[in-house]
């Protein structure tokens, strides 16, 4: 734990026209950690992400990451830096096929072999992406585009991979499944931002968690600690 | 029949014409949903460029200058290229810096450049036509060669019979000239066949004389299909089969998400403008150039306005749409132009672009899902 973090969000704020979202956030991550940022509806979670990933510019503050300052780099180069986003809605492309939408993760990649590979593992790790390889994703479920939109961030191996809000909208399920793969990603050493606002479920597969509230970060600390957390148990956990 | 089947043959042809200008009109709309109104000064532009490079670099006469298929590929790569470039600039200078702005905004920009570069255009060059050399001796198919001893004074041509002879043109070149000996059903005059005969004599390459049927085809509205058969299927493996089709088909539903794949968007973007105009480019020189015979500044007006309507019938935003909906309305305003009256030919495509926004906005093979707010 000594080691410096791999992504560091530093006083983050930003701006929706004259609407401050973020009022100095700061967060960080280190390498095969899994990191949950929590918090209500319209707390700021997406907000968050979006600044890092590069999509959204910060006013004031600092993003680092792997040792470099990354805040306003244009989003397309950040996921060549290594840092993958899997937004909010999945926003696979429904007119695409599957493993179209595949092979686009791996945009950045020139290694032919090792995509075909990683799709095939990916074909694996959800038997219903490989049973719907050449349908057009958009007649997926909202569970299965959810495991192409997970599969689809993987493709690009970052070195960070980001997710808001895989869980949103799932049938408990599903929900119950897209957190077994959370937890086989962390076993397989991948380093993981996750936003939720399923706190309870986060919180258990998550090393550490940071409360996010109307744009600033309220709480953090290791997750145990924070499923303990009375005021955390009160406001996110359903008592 | 056989009208009619010249009619169709025709308006196949102009159709093809739409095709190549509303496969850009299209792609650039799939993109960023711009309906770019200066596409049409793309089409005239690659008109000029083909003009100054065949009477410039090839010294070709304006009148009659047929300097052949290399010339023409030189022409044709210069215009594609060159169009090319100046739409990539046109997209940068005066559309990127729009593009969140609002639809309305990038419309009216369009509207903007495409006046701007009439207006320029009539600055630089003069408002005036200018004839177009014709660049490759014009060959109508199908024909089959019938010797020149054969045929006897008061014989009855059972097809249209023509005489192919070269003379020495001014600038020692030799020109390809073409004189019918008799047309089919009737008789071969003698007077004709003696100065068809002395012609031949004296022709500076080997003459021949060839039987046509009724309906026949120009090389030059061949090489118009050429041009759009190797474009459409280019443009196929394009779309469907590489790296940068896979990327244009996701800017073009999700800017956002596409850069979270690490496409860089503006790359496609320009990419995207500039193949579209590369194709309305070379379309300039073939049809504008090489069929209409006569360009200026205005040219791409029509064919543009044209073009953007089939494109709309079509489907707009879709490729295989805008190939449709392009040869629909060609075949469909000669049609109009030879069984109910000339005049009624543009009504008829405005007229199409009415029913269609009115009744089926998405078009035949389109997925346009209205302005969304
Ligand atoms: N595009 C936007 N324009 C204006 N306000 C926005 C926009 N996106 C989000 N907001 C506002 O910013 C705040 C944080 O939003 P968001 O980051 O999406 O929250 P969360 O992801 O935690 O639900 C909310 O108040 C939301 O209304
Ligand atoms: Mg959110």
């Amino acid at each position: 734990m000594s080691a410096a973090p791999i992504l560091a969000a530093e006083q983050l704020d930003v701006f929706y026209g004259g609407i401050q979202a973020l009022r100095g956030v700061s967060l960080d991550v280190r390498e095969g950690e899994l990191v949950t940022l929590i918090g209500a509806n319209g707390a700021g979670k997406s907000t968050t992400l979006k600044t890092i990933a590069g999509i959204l510019a910060p006013k004031s503050g600092k993003v680092r990451f792997n040792g470099a300052e990354i805040q306003g780099r244009s989003s397309h180069l950040i996921l060549r830096d290594g840092l993958a986003l899997c937004p909010e809605g999945r926003r696979i492309f429904p007119n695409l096929t599957v493993d179209e939408n595949l092979d686009l993760g791996a945009y950045v990649r020139h290694d032919a072999q090792g995509v075909k590979d990683d799709v095939a593992r990916w074909h694996a790790t959800f038997p219903i992406l490989k049973e719907r390889a050449r349908q057009l994703a958009g007649t997926l479920s909202g569970g299965e585009q959810q495991m192409l939109a997970i599969a689809r961030a993987l493709m690009s191996r970052p070195k960070v991979l980001m997710l808001d809000e895989p869980s949103l909208g799932l049938a408990p399920k599903l929900v119950d499944q897209i957190f077994a793969v959370l937890k086989e990603l962390k076993g397989r050493g991948v380093t993981i931002l996750l936003v939720e606002q399923n706190a309870r479920q986060a919180l258990e597969v998550a090393d550490r968690g940071y409360v996010l509230e109307t744009g600033r970060i309220v709480k953090h600390g290791p997750a145990s600690d924070l499923s303990g957390d009375p005021a955390v148990r009160k406001a996110y956990l359903g008592g | 029949m056989t009208d009619f089947a010249n009619f169709l043959l025709n308006g196949i042809t102009l159709g093809a014409i739409y095709a190549l200008i509303a496969v850009g009109y299209t792609m650039v709309y799939g993109i960023i949903k711009l309906i770019n109104f200066a596409h049409g000064e793309f089409y005239m532009f690659g008109a000029f460029v083909g003009y100054f490079v065949l009477t410039g670099i090839f010294a070709v006469p304006p009148q009659g200058g047929e300097p052949g298929y290399l010339a023409l590929l030189a022409a044709l790569l210069a215009a594609g290229v060159a169009t090319g470039l100046l739409a990539v600039l046109v997209e940068r200078l005066c559309y990127r810096p729009l593009r969140n702005a609002g639809r309305i905004v990038a419309l009216l920009s369009a509207l903007g450049v495409s006046l701007f570069f009439q207006n320029m255009g009539q600055q630089a060059v003069g408002a005036d036509f200018r004839k177009f050399p014709p660049t490759i001796a014009e060959t109508r198919y199908p024909r089959s060669e019938v010797p020149l001893e054969s045929l006897k004074e008061g014989q009855v041509a059972e097809r249209d019979l023509r005489l192919t002879y070269y003379v020495k043109a001014e600038d020692g070149r030799d020109q390809q000239r073409v004189i019918t000996i008799a047309n089919g059903g009737e008789a071969i005059d003698g007077a004709q066949l003696a100065t068809a005969r002395d012609l031949a004599a004296s022709s500076t390459l080997p003459a021949a004389v060839h039987a046509y049927p009724r309906v026949t085809v120009s090389n030059r509205h061949l090489l118009i299909f050429l041009a759009l058969l190797l474009v459409s299927a280019a443009l196929y493996v394009l779309v469907m089969r590489t790296r940068f089709g896979r990327a244009m088909r996701a800017v073009s539903v999700d800017f956002e998400a596409a850069r979270l794949m690490g496409i860089n968007v503006d790359l496609i973007v320009s990419g995207t403008f500039f193949i579209g105009a590369f194709v309305a480019g070379i379309c300039g020189v073939l049809a504008g150039g090489m069929t209409f015979e006569r360009i200026d500044p205005l040219m791409g007006l029509m064919p543009g306005l044209k073009a953007f309507v089939a494109a709309v019938l079509g489907g707009i935003g879709s490729i295989p749409g805008a190939l449709l909906g392009a040869l629909l309305l060609g075949v469909s305003e000669k049609m109009v132009e030879a069984y109910v009256s000339s005049g009624l030919r543009d009504a008829l495509s405005f007229g199409i672009l009415i029913l269609v926004l009115l009744v089926k906005p998405s078009g035949l093979l389109g997925r346009f899902e209205g302005e969304k707010v």
